[in-house]
């Protein structure tokens, strides 16, 4: 069976240079990198390249960079450790549409005390940055590019507010890097979340830059890893891996977006010919990644169709899902005014550094292929 | 040659898990599906307390990791709870004893199975059921399982003939230990799981607390706990805490033993008697299918007439009175005919149909 992966905003393929520098520092008899001796010193000089590249990559200075597990820990520091400094309630804003693991520690920190707005959206998942004003934020955390519709938010604009008062700008780019342009040096930007395995580096890495004056509560206490940002021995081979796909992924940005809206073409034309009624989630004027496709299905289960592609060998998803694997209806599409059931018929296409045009055509067919099988929701078996 | 595909229901336990092997070993494609019926959304999470028994989900993962099948959860937390649980809570209002387990498997399990089988390009299904469907002569018959210990056709009674001919129950000609042996010599991990016996969504077995959390206070009917003279014994807050047969909790506390012989919905009343109300001539069946693909007629001679599960099913003749209603009238005496179960009709080992218990005769 020929297998074709289009789930990149999960998880993407590793990229093979990655995988290279993993080996290499998981080979090369690496020891501790706070240890004095010369095992620990090579592991601290791998550390501190590889902390150099994503520098490099993303406008920052070496410092700022704080190496964490992935997106969701840099998202859980960003929110929880700003507002744990500040010694005072501050108010918080955020979108509706943000990941989990910006709604969630937001929601928990109205227990500490602070306020936190759940900034709405409009039909197509951006907020007016008229709402942020309204909300008067300390700090706010938005996604330049949303994880489950690809809609890219004007964080310029929105963030204005913020920064004009005084406040704390908090950038979630897991979805965005190797896409969209990302510089540090040229955003008024003083957090930036940046995640591994969403551009080809292994799973288990990603990266909070703080920019200079920021203070922080770490999350994890110990000892004076990341510049005290993060206690924890760092996993070398694995932030190895991750700043060598950054690197690539930062400099192909350019020729990549453009070969990505290519393929994003083809698919949406070609889905919309394969199943009838298809909805996209954005209209193909509104800012958006070239490389998600985000669309509902009438009257269908999204879980459905994903594994039906899956056993024809495609790899495709819905949005969310429960721990036990079940979808859940996507709170993003709930954001974005869209009822309960088309909720539950989404379906995310997602391509990144390997897809090809061969892969789109894959998909359209195995999709029009479901489409003759599948019965509508409600409708009984003959 | 391509090996035909069917879709097998697992939960995560010992039946399920042998069904798919042995699927497996008779050539088929076999693709494992589990079905998410309910989520706890946690604040804090306790340890051994997960979600909508999430331990099964990865027992049914593991199994199917184990037989190298592909495996899928599907979402259907909303059709459980129109489907199944709120008719639970307003059965139990109307002062009827409903059989959620039926309910899930005739609005739910097998509905779903079967329409979303055609998508993932299977026209098969099969579950972990002991019983048998047989072909002869050109009809689907539903039977018996060879374990009579293990039997679950009374769950089945509603299947029409074009669904029987789509479904496949590899445990019927199995014991429950032989299952066990098998899945022992599988090395499935979950070979020594126990049984699971409760309603899964009250599995504490206080069903009056599960309806009166999922109820508003306004649709409780109390009433008047009264004998067969018509004397009103007790008081009472709700006719969802009795069932027709019960004996305690019935808030008399005089000494005499009485057992709730019938239960009015609409004026709240519960009636009691000594053990021989409880017995009955017979039952009305509504909402009656006929899983045989014909009625069994009037004349057609007796049938018998299983009236909970695990009851032994009690000779009857059956009279149609239109509508899908259809009354069985027992032989002798049988006890305890409780309103919103299943009464299920077999013949010698067939079952031939059922329905829905309306009332006692």
């Amino acid at each position: 069976m020929t297998t074709v992966y289009a789930d990149y905003a999960a998880a993407a393929p590793v990229r093979p240079e990655a995988r290279a520098a993993l080996l290499e520092a998981l080979d090369a008899g690496l020891g501790n990198p706070s240890s004095i001796h010369g095992a620990g010193a090579r592991a601290r000089a791998r550390l501190e390249a590889a902390r150099e590249q994503v520098a490099a990559a993303l406008g920052a200075h070496p410092l700022e960079v704080i190496f964490t597990s992935g997106a969701t820990e840099s998202n859980n520091l960003a929110l929880v450790g700003v507002t744990d400094a500040a010694n005072r309630s501050c108010s918080v804003a955020v979108p509706a549409t943000e990941h989990a693991s910006v709604l969630a520690p937001a929601r928990a920190l109205t227990a500490r005390g602070h306020r936190v707005t759940i900034l709405s959206v409009d039909g197509s998942g951006r907020t007016a940055p008229q709402a942020v004003a309204d909300a008067a934020p300390d700090l706010v955390s938005v996604a330049l590019v949303n994880a489950e519709t690809g809609v890219v938010q004007d964080v310029a604009a929105l963030t204005a507010p913020v920064r004009e008062r005084g406040g704390i700008v908090h950038v979630d780019a897991a979805q965005a890097v190797g896409v969209w342009p990302v510089d540090c040096a040229t955003s008024p930007i003083d957090l930036l979340t940046v995640s591994s395995t969403k551009l080809g580096g292994p799973a288990g890495a990603g990266a909070l830059v703080v920019r200079r004056g920021t203070t922080l509560v770490p999350l994890q206490r110990g000892g004076p890893q990341e510049q005290a940002f993060r206690a924890g021995t760092e996993n070398v081979p694995a932030i190895a891996g991750f700043a060598t796909a950054l690197a690539i992924a930062v400099g192909e940005q350019a020729t990549e977006h453009t070969r990505l809206r290519t393929l994003q073409e083809q698919l949406r034309a070609g889905l919309a010919a394969a199943w009838p009624g298809l909805r996209y989630t954005l209209a193909s004027t509104v800012a958006a990644a070239p490389h998600v496709t985000h669309c509902t299905l009438p009257d269908v289960a999204g879980e459905d169709v994903v594994a039906a592609l899956d056993l024809t060998g495609v790899a495709i998803a819905t949005g969310s899902a429960c721990a036990a694997g079940a979808a859940q209806p996507s709170h993003v599409l709930l954001a974005l005014g869209r009822s309960h059931d088309e909720a539950l018929g989404a379906l995310r296409i997602s391509l990144g550094w390997a897809s090809t045009a061969a892969d789109v055509d894959a998909v359209v067919q195995a999709l029009a292929h479901v489409r003759t099988r599948i019965r509508v929701r409600g409708e009984r078996a003959a | 040659m391509t090996r035909e595909r069917i879709v097998v229901a697992m939960s995560g336990g010992v039946d399920s898990s042998v069904a798919a092997a042995l699927l497996l070993e008779q050539g088929f494609d076999v693709v494992g599906v589990s079905m998410q019926l309910s989520s706890t959304p946690a604040a804090t999470v306790r340890q051994g307390q997960g979600c909508c028994s999430l331990e099964d989900f990865r027992d049914a993962r593991r199994v199917a990791d184990h037989l190298q099948i592909p495996y899928y959860v599907w979402n259907l937390q909303d059709a459980f709870r129109t489907r199944v649980t709120d008719v639970f809570t307003a059965e139990y209002l109307r002062g009827r004893t409903p059989n959620p387990c039926v309910l899930c498997n005739r609005d739910l399990k097998f509905d779903e199975l079967w329409r979303r089988a055609g998508a993932l390009d299977a026209e098969l299904v099969a579950t972990g059921h002991y019983a048998r469907v047989v072909e002869q002569e050109g009809r689907w018959r539903l039977l018996r399982a060879r374990d009579d210990a293990k039997d679950q056709s009374y769950f089945l009674f509603s299947l029409t003939q074009t669904e029987l001919a789509r479904t496949r129950f590899p445990l019927g000609d199995l014991t429950k230990t032989e299952v066990r042996d098998y899945a022992r010599k599988l090395g499935l991990p979950v070979a020594e799981k126990p049984e699971s016996q409760e309603i899964c969504f009250v599995p504490d077995r206080d069903y009056a607390g599960y309806v009166e959390r999922h109820a508003a206070a306004a649709e409780l009917s109390p009433g008047a706990v009264v004998d067969e003279q018509g004397t009103t014994l007790a008081t009472h807050a709700g006719v969802h805490r009795f069932t027709v047969g019960q004996r305690r909790g019935l808030g008399i506390g005089d000494g005499v033993a009485r057992w709730v012989t019938r239960i009015d919905g609409t004026t709240g009343t519960v009636h009691v008697g000594d053990q021989r109300a409880l017995a009955c001539r017979g039952l009305v069946a509504e909402q009656v299918r006929w899983a045989a693909g014909t009625p069994a007629l009037d004349g057609d001679g007796p049938v018998r007439v299983r009236i909970r599960h695990r009851h032994v099913p009690v000779a009857a003749r059956l009279t149609h009175t239109g509508n899908d209603r259809v009354e069985a009238w027992f032989e002798e005496p049988a006890s305890a005919v409780t309103p919103g179960q299943a009464a299920v009709f077999y013949r010698g080992d067939e079952v031939l149909g059922g329905g829905w218990i309306a009332e006692a005769l």
